[in-house]
């Protein structure tokens, strides 16, 4: 029951792919990838997991809503914080970090549009699927541009003189990656999904070859 | 006319682009009904320019006076989800079928996250006047991309396209295309 009640409705990486989309032109580094990705994951667990305490008295309309003004309340304080560390990586991305709003949004959507009546354990469990998915593409994205941008990885270059291609910095490119990314992943994804479903009919078929074992063995009476 | 040439398409290139693929989630629906993708398109350009104009009198009035400019972020939100929720309740009321569509495409939170986007590519710094300008092109470019996805959305759920690729991978690949072409267009001109 649990299995059928948690089992996605939507290609999970599609929405990943979108929440990419939407900082993907503020992600050139490493270390950017590493703090995007980060908060992204961290922001998103807390406020899904949060709303999913007033699932049963709040619509999924409401429940989105409630999601995006909790993140927008989390990245005030944090551009506060931030603010007054004043460590360069922190006030570099300081105005780029109200992206990951609507990257949350969209991370969001799973639970709150495809997954009714669950409990915050589900929730969490769900969520965080497809927020460790993210961080990783978006920490391989982020190595992917920086190398080809850059020639370097973390600052550390890597290939001498070499500075990286200009085409690397621009969005076109950005989005090709991603687009790359999500259909090597998807390709994973859907032989895992075959996978399970060849698995699902194979216990169905054995199932019902009991059954019939049964029926012949003890007569119409015989129940599994 | 080149200048503005210049900056819808600089425009459509950046970030509108980015945000365009947010609503990439709706091609798991009905998005092929042109119709519908007008009405909510039309729906869409109301609430931002809506939305850009109560923002830049509080951002004018409210936030830079009391030294607040950080706090405009919970403002965007909350105008933009007031908005779509007004949209929403509107459509209920209107049109029953627009309804069943605007909820199969889950269109509330799309629209929602993209006005919010949007809004966050307008530049408040200068007049109330020049913010409106802004977010007039804005909503222009925001219109001309999903007009022109709306014609290769219903291509793009062609069977023949391996399911590896459809519908949102290869939406992305297309946007990536036509970011490279406007690319081109813009240093070209």
């Amino acid at each position: 029951m649990i299995r059928e009640q948690s089992r996605f409705t939507i290609n999970p990486l599609y929405v990943v792919a979108v929440a990419m989309c939407t900082i993907c032109q503020y992600v050139n580094t490493l270390q950017q990838g590493l703090l995007f990705g980060l908060l992204t994951a961290v922001i998103c667990l807390l406020c899904t997991n949060l709303v999913s305490l007033v699932e049963k008295i709040a619509d999924k309309n409401l429940r989105a809503f409630l999601i995006t003004m909790l993140t927008a309340v989390i990245i005030v304080i944090l551009e506060y914080v931030f603010e007054l560390l004043n460590w360069e990586i922190l006030t570099e991305n300081l105005d780029s970090i109200k992206w990951i709003i609507i990257a949350v949004t969209a991370l969001s959507i799973v639970p709150t549009y495809f997954e009714t009546r669950l409990t915050t354990r589900h929730y969490f469990i769900n969520m965080f699927f497809s927020v460790i998915s993210f961080f990783v593409l978006i920490v391989v994205y982020s190595v992917i541009i920086e190398v080809l941008g850059f020639g370097s990885i973390f600052g550390y270059a890597l290939f001498g003189n070499f500075g990286g291609f200009v085409f690397a910095g621009q969005l076109y490119f950005k989005l090709f990656v991603i687009a790359l990314l999500i259909i090597l992943t998807n390709f994973i994804y859907q032989a895992v999904e075959d996978r399970k479903m060849r698995f699902d009919l194979l216990v169905e078929k054995y199932k019902l070859n009991i059954k019939q074992v049964l029926n012949e063995r003890d007569g119409k009476g015989g129940t599994l | 006319m080149a200048n503005g040439l210049l900056c819808l398409t600089l425009l459509v290139t950046s970030n509108v682009m980015l945000t365009n693929g947010f609503g990439a989630l709706g091609l798991q629906r009905n998005k092929s009904n042109l119709w519908f993708v007008l009405y909510n398109t039309f729906t869409m350009i109301l609430v931002i320019l809506a939305c850009s104009s109560l923002y830049a009198l509080a951002y004018v009035y409210l936030l830079i006076p009391y030294n607040l400019e950080r706090l405009g972020i919970l403002i965007i939100v909350m105008f933009s989800a007031i908005s779509n929720f007004g949209v929403l309740e509107i459509t209920k009321l209107v049109n029953k079928e627009m309804y069943y569509y605007y909820d199969a495409t889950y269109s509330f939170v799309v629209n929602m996250g993209l006005t919010i986007g949007i809004m966050f590519v307008i530049d408040y710094s200068g007049s109330f006047g020049e913010s409106m300008v802004y977010a007039c092109l804005v909503s222009a470019a925001y219109a001309v991309a999903t007009l022109l996805f709306a014609f290769a959305y219903s291509r793009m759920h062609n069977q023949k396209i391996s399911r590896i690729f459809r519908p949102v991978p290869i939406t992305i690949l297309t946007m990536s295309i036509m970011a490279m072409i406007i690319y081109a267009i813009s240093i070209s001109i």
